[in-house]
């Protein structure tokens, strides 16, 4: 009788969990939306016939499953950790690294595609009689080299912004790794999340003022937010590190009107700042309301005529919140969703400076600046 | 389906189980018959016909071969008929497009179209294993199955389905008729499928993702990143492999079957002979029994005997996949096998243990440059990586690579030898242990379900609200 149950011990345990699991899928109600991911979750499968024959209909089946597996977060949790615990650091595309800083791998990029992309824009640029310049914002890996791991593959944004230098000869080249540089403890990057600190876009803003001659406004410190989880986080599955704090700067008196145009969609506010997003996991977009194709800034307060068309990706969010205490009108237009045309409204609008403002590594491997030929 | 994925895990699986054991015996085959027909159809429902198609072709064949038992001609004419058509089917589902390709390669023919034809899962498994039925009943090593289901039970059984082991008619034919079921093999086909998934899901899956980066620009590694890539992909292809045909043979086992044990530790074969009685070894089973002993074997002398390796190896390689690297992969070893037959093997025996090891295994790892690379320009690119210093020993990344996955290699090192086996092994017998393993049983499936939820979470970084 000993020996008996002891034979069934192992199966029935085996057999318990996969039944624990699976009456857990029917039973516990379904998310629509991962946060973390930031992605809408499969829907049920849909029956047909069709579906059944050309295949797609268990493809619905094992997405659904996948995207609703009962404890799925705390699964990939698990198994984060234990890639950890087994040196793996790195593999799921983020390393740990030192003081809490979680860091995204570098994918593959080329310098000869960053040439190529930086040619793009100076042709766009020539074509609308726009003079630039350039800021590329190397990844917090490539800066903050001492909070790597020991071991992990080299980040190669000094080559992408040598090769972007030297591709915008005879334009204005802010070399980012100079405004950088200096060695003091302010923290420049998240430690979730791939951005400048609002004190990194400041150090940016500084460097771009000094260059462009223009006078540096002053900013205070208003309101500081707590539980910023950013992409790093969200990507590294490691649920225990620390969350970052946003801290917001504004100007005194500050007066903007901000239009964001979504296709024919066009919506005004009257402030920089959206903090609805503050409630969120991923915080960044308090600053001009995150990703949009096209928005523009009046700053009301200003009329000394500058006007500013601004190429960029996300990492121009935070800084031009500073940046928009000096123009009168700032266009800000992100080539991975604009596709209307450009040339009609720099004209009508008398835009004459383009600045371009990218991460190095989104530069380097952007397709979406092909585009400009069209706009 | 694939046995390390969610929906045969938490679905397929106890559907099946529970239904199997529900049943009466009688009905078992008939559960297990439709059960595998899902499992096979999961994929690609249309194949289910083909898969209907090849049991009906085998299972008449085999009834002619009893209604034929006093005509030698017949018999004769039915299984020729019958092995050809087995062939025609893995020749059009597997190979026409190779064929077409390569034909196309003279001017004259660069008119055809590319036959566009999706490989049926499974399909080099489940004809092989349908032939050994027809040959064995030919030559009456077994009787003809006269209950349809039961033959279609054997076929399509889904345990050995999509990836092996090759299970010979002969082997299971009476436990076809009649099985037990019991705890004792319920435990052990437990602990064999959950070793297997281990195997699969925890090793292969993360030695896989080493492989790739290499293998993406093979021009470009460094020598030490090659050789870790390499043998990445060595340890990979075994712990896939071996760890499928695990979870097949444990899964076997529930359900009341005993089949053939697939790997024995190939790695440590001390010469290139001893690894192919190690590796897939049904299938060097089934081309002994049915090609190279039919064909005459050693029995006729040494040159004959050499054209029967060489026939037998140029098959069993491109039985590996519809690609020229495959059948190089065969003919490779057919010439090292022919070396060792012919003199090597006897000197291996007296040289020093660790000589013999370390040659075989150079040669196998070698050997999988030319298995994982379809292009023969890029096969060659990754031969001078490893060989010379074109793009440097080492570089930064390489380290990286190295020490990021050196305990993943050290653990795959350590399972592909028997010692982590045979400690598990000791332990059976000591108290405490029997608590120990279905904790440590437990342990290793959550981890597992995690890796498995783990691949399919995809963080969308850009998306618009």
């Amino acid at each position: 009788m000993q020996k008996k149950k002891r034979a069934r011990a192992l199966p029935l345990c085996f057999f318990l969990m996969i039944a624990a699991l699976t009456a857990a899928f029917f039973l516990l109600p379904k998310q629509s939306f991962a946060e973390n991911e930031k992605r809408v979750l499969a829907e049920p499968p849909q029956w047909s016939w069709r579906a059944l024959l050309d295949g797609s209909l268990t493809e619905q089946a094992q997405t659904y499953i996948a995207d609703h597996f009962p404890l799925r977060e705390a699964f990939v949790g698990l198994d984060s950790y234990a890639q950890q615990l087994f040196g793996r650091n790195g593999d799921s595309g983020v390393y740990r690294g030192k003081n809490g800083f979680l860091f995204a791998a570098q994918g593959e990029v080329s310098t000869r595609k960053t040439a190529e992309n930086v040619r793009k824009i100076r042709d766009f640029a020539a074509r609308n009689g726009l003079a630039a310049t350039w800021m590329l914002v190397p990844c917090s890996g490539y800066t903050l080299g001492d909070c790597l791991p020991r071991f992990h593959k080299t980040y190669r944004d000094g080559e992408i912004l040598d090769a972007a230098k030297d591709a915008a000869e005879g334009d204005t080249f802010l070399d980012v790794r100079d405004a950088f540089a200096v060695p003091d403890q302010t923290q420049l990057y998240y430690k979730t999340d791939h951005h400048l600190t609002s004190k990194g876009s400041l150090a940016l803003y500084e460097a771009y003022c000094a260059a462009e001659g223009l006078q540096t406004q002053t900013f205070t410190l208003t309101q500081t937010s707590d539980g910023f989880y950013g992409t790093a986080y969200s990507k590294s599955g490691l649920w225990l590190t620390k969350p970052d704090t946003v801290e917001l700067y504004t100007e005194d008196g500050g007066d903007y009107t901000v239009t964001i145009t979504e296709g024919a969609q066009e919506t005004t506010f009257s402030s920089l700042y959206f903090p609805e997003h503050l409630k969120d996991k991923d915080q960044y977009p308090v600053f001009l309301d995150g990703n949009h194709s096209v928005v523009k800034i009046v700053n009301n307060r200003c009329k000394n005529g500058k006007k500013l068309l601004i190429l960029k990706d996300s990492f121009a969010h935070c800084f031009t919140t500073f940046l928009a205490a000096n123009y009168e009108t700032i266009l800000m237009v992100d080539l991975r969703y604009c596709r209307t045309p450009l040339t009609a409204t720099i004209a009508e609008e008398g835009i004459r400076d383009l600045l371009v403002l990218y991460g190095a590594e989104n530069l380097a491997t952007s397709t979406d600046i092909a585009w400009l030929a069209l706009l | 389906m694939v046995f390390s994925s969610l929906p045969f895990l938490f679905f397929f699986l106890p559907a099946t189980l529970i239904l199997y054991f529900a049943v009466p015996d009688k009905a078992k085959n008939a559960v297990l018959l439709v059960m595998s027909l899902l499992f096979y159809g999961y994929g690609e429902p249309i194949y289910i016909l083909l898969m209907l198609a090849s049991i009906l072709l085998n299972y008449a064949a085999g009834r002619l071969l009893g209604v034929f038992d006093a005509h030698e001609k017949r018999r004769r004419a039915v299984l020729a008929l019958c092995v050809a058509a087995n062939l025609l089917l893995l020749g059009f589902f597997k190979y026409a497009g190779l064929f077409v390709s390569t034909v196309k390669l003279l001017p004259a023919f660069s008119f055809l179209p590319d036959p566009q034809i999706a490989l049926p899962i499974g399909i080099s498994f489940y004809t092989f294993q349908s032939m050994s039925y027809v040959i064995d009943t030919y030559r009456r090593n077994c009787a003809p199955q006269k209950n349809l289901i039961t033959f279609g039970t054997y076929v399509a059984l889904f345990p050995q389905l999509i990836a092996g082991p090759i299970v010979r008619y002969v082997d299971v034919e009476k436990q076809l008729q009649r099985r037990t079921h019991s705890w004792e093999k319920t435990t052990n086909g437990v602990r064999l499928f959950l070793f297997g998934l281990c195997k699969k899901v925890l090793l292969a899956n993360a030695l896989g993702a080493v492989w790739e980066q290499c293998k993406a620009a093979p021009g470009e590694n460094t020598t030490l990143a090659a050789w870790v890539g390499i043998f990445a992909f060595t340890f990979q292809i075994f712990f896939d492999f071996s760890g499928y045909s695990d979870m097949a043979v444990g899964l076997g086992k529930i359900f009341g079957f005993e089949f053939v044990r697939n790997f024995n530790y190939p790695y440590t074969a001390d010469s290139i002979t001893d690894f192919w009685r190690r590796w897939h070894i049904s299938l060097g089973t089934w081309f002994r029994e049915y090609v190279y002993i039919p064909l005459g074997g050693n029995r006729k002398g040494r040159a004959r005997q050499c054209l029967n390796i060489f026939i037998v190896w140029a098959l069993t390689g491109i039985w590996h996949g519809a690609s020229w690297n495959f059948l190089l992969w065969g003919l490779y070893f057919g010439v090292l096998l022919t070396v060792e037959k012919f003199g090597l093997l006897a000197r291996l025996k007296k040289a020093p243990r660790a000589l013999a090891h370390l040659y075989t295994l150079f040669f196998v790892v070698l050997g999988w440059v030319i298995f994982d690379f379809t292009s023969v320009g890029d096969m060659g690119a990754y031969f001078v990586s490893l060989f010379t210093a074109g793009n440097g020993l080492v570089s930064g990344d390489a380290l990286a690579l190295l020490m990021t996955h050196l305990p993943l290699l050290a653990v795959s090192a350590l399972f592909s030898v028997p010692t982590a086996r045979a400690a598990f092994g000791r332990l059976h017998g000591r108290r405490g242990w029997r608590f120990l393993e279905p904790v440590l049983g437990v342990a290793a499936f959550v981890l597992c379900v995690a890796s498995l939820v783990s691949s399919t979470y995809n963080p969308f970084l850009y998306f618009r609200f």
